[in-house]
């Protein structure tokens, strides 16, 4: 090891704090707050889930779901609070924020797949880039993934040239490519024609299956009844229920729950 | 009755009519003084003799003019998207940027080209190599950056925050998402309008006449220049005028095409 590396490098190889803990829960939140300028978006989220749960997140537009999923790889830096990834303390400046963020896949409301890649690219791309892996491997994991998505005929295609369902199919399949440790899933039917939303729904209810952990922000309450292993209610910017999902849609305990159930189910 | 009075369709029909009319008696006049002093405009705007003794002179010139916009142009170009990447990003070193774009913006080019050429050396008594007017085209090259960079960095914006997360969750870093995944669909947006700048460099070569170049280094409007006093004759100003807009004229066709094509792919 060469001598002029700096001495906060050094400690952080004694101590290596960007190694994962195979027994500390994938996602663990404590105190988070956020805040846009004047805008108090999250106002104290507690959250820890456990390997394999899949945690389904409710709530009106504007209460901060998609800004507490996005907290959680560190696309929004908080402005108070901890964000701890399989017990990694990702706000260290020590910490590899970009390798920490290849254990978590993220998808998205509108896909944003790569337009001007073809299907197998915006696959391949981060494991070679990231991964350092080769292209014949990359490739290998890709046609997997699609296949496991059932989209290995639209390989050489162009987004563009895909349906809604299909392209949020690629783009699980591009996270998955990275084996992440856990899957953040923002509205991942929204933006769909609602004879889509099911063959995007089955692909996450087969990695449910599979013991993947996972955090989904939704309205599709079938979904979170079905596959959810709890239920989390936010209003404005905090965590006002959470529970089992059968118990917390049938019987809402909260009167904001209950109100904001009344007008979706 | 005032104008306004009428009804738009008759009056846009009248508008037009005035138009026409206009354009039938300009020409009218044009063709009547033409015809009249034909013999003086051929000799001196057509000249058969002066055309065949400069036109073996005119393939460098023709050469040089291409050489010093390319070279300004990809210089420049490479030059803009640094300080758009500079600009886009935060910190300190933004204002360099900023500060950069607004002063080779905001003085004229003749400026800065004879700044370049002359002021500097002057001042700092050297010699660029080559000579005064690749001093010249390192101006150009400062100002097409200035002004390209404006138009990358409009580019990179264009396209959707998406892109950029959707990238960064997957691990890469900052480096790697902005060249894999936000410049090459920056690019895309930004073809038609670097190609207009392209156009307007290559017509910004002809300020290069006053920074002073041998026989070999001459472009097309040193050239004509040169032409027209050497001949007491205009024949070599309108033969690089036409050469200029054989090149420009095509150019800017295909920017309105590459403009209407992506406009149909949104
Ligand atoms: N980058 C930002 N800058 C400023 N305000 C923001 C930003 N991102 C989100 N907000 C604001 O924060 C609040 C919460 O937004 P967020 O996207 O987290 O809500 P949401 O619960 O996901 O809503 P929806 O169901 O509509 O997606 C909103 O008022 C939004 O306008
Ligand atoms: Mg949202």
């Amino acid at each position: 090891m060469s001598q002029d590396v700096p001495a906060r490098k050094r400690d952080a190889k004694l101590h290596p704090r960007d190694t994962p803990d195979p027994d500390a829960p994938p996602i663990q939140v404590t105190g988070l707050h956020k805040s846009f300028g004047e805008l108090h978006v999250l106002k104290g989220i507690d959250l820890t889930i456990q390997r394999g749960e899949v945690v389904c997140v409710i709530g009106p537009s504007g209460s901060g779901k998609s800004t507490l999923l996005r907290s959680v790889n560190l696309l929004e830096w908080p402005t108070k609070g901890e964000v701890l990834i399989e017990g990694i303390r990702v706000q260290d400046p020590d910490v590899n924020l970009d390798k920490v963020r290849t254990r978590i896949g993220m998808v998205f409301q509108q896909f944003n797949l790569f337009p001007h890649m073809t299907v197998l690219r915006n696959v391949t791309i981060a494991q070679e880039k990231v991964l350092q892996r080769s292209s014949a491997e990359a490739s290998e994991v890709a046609l997997a993934m699609l296949e496991r998505v059932g989209l290995s005929d639209k390989v050489d295609a162009h987004p563009s040239q895909l349906s809604g369902g299909q392209q949020q199919r690629v783009a699980i399949a591009r996270a998955l490519s990275m084996n992440p440790d856990m899957m953040l899933f923002d509205e991942p039917t929204s933006a769909l024609d609602p004879e889509l939303v099911g063959e995007v729904l089955e692909v996450m209810r087969d990695l449910a299956r599979e013991g993947m952990t996972m955090m989904v922000v939704t309205h599709e309450m079938g979904f979170a009844r079905e596959v959810g292993t709890r239920l989390i209610f936010m209003d404005d910017g905090q965590i006002m229920e959470a529970g089992d999902p059968r118990e917390v849609l049938a019987n809402p305990q909260h009167p904001r729950t209950q109100l904001f159930l009344s007008k979706v189910l | 009755m005032a104008l306004s009075d009428i009804r738009p369709t008759v009056r846009r029909r009248i508008s037009r009519g005035t138009s026409y009319g206009v354009t039938i008696v300009v020409l009218a006049l044009i063709v009547a003084y033409g015809s009249r002093n034909w013999e003086l405009l051929s000799r001196q705007f057509f000249n058969g003799e002066v055309f065949a003794e400069v036109l073996p002179n005119i393939w460098v010139p023709i050469l040089n003019t291409l050489l010093y916009t390319v070279a300004s142009f990809v210089v420049g170009t490479a030059l803009a998207i640094v300080l758009a990447l500079i600009k886009t990003s935060k910190g300190p070193t933004r204002w360099f940027a900023v500060v950069f774009i607004e002063v080779f913006r905001g003085l004229p080019a003749m400026w800065t080209i004879f700044a370049f050429a002359y002021m500097l050396s002057t001042a700092f008594q050297f010699r660029w190599p080559g000579g005064a007017i690749w001093g010249g085209v390192l101006a150009l090259v400062f100002v097409t950056g200035a002004y390209s960079a404006e138009i990358v960095r409009a580019g990179i914006e264009a396209v959707p925050k998406g892109q950029r997360e959707a990238a960064r969750s997957l691990g890469m870093s900052q480096l790697t998402t902005t060249f894999h995944v936000i410049l090459p669909q920056a690019v895309r947006i930004v073809i038609p309008p670097l190609t207009n700048e392209f156009v307007m460099l290559l017509k910004d070569t002809a300020l290069l006449f006053i920074a002073g170049a041998t026989i070999s280094q001459r472009e097309l409007t040193t050239f004509g220049r040169d032409g027209l006093t050497t001949y007491a004759n205009a024949t070599p100003m309108i033969v690089s005028g036409l050469v200029y807009l054989v090149i420009t004229v095509p150019l800017t066709y295909l920017v309105g095409l590459l403009e209407k094509k992506m406009a149909v792919k949104k």
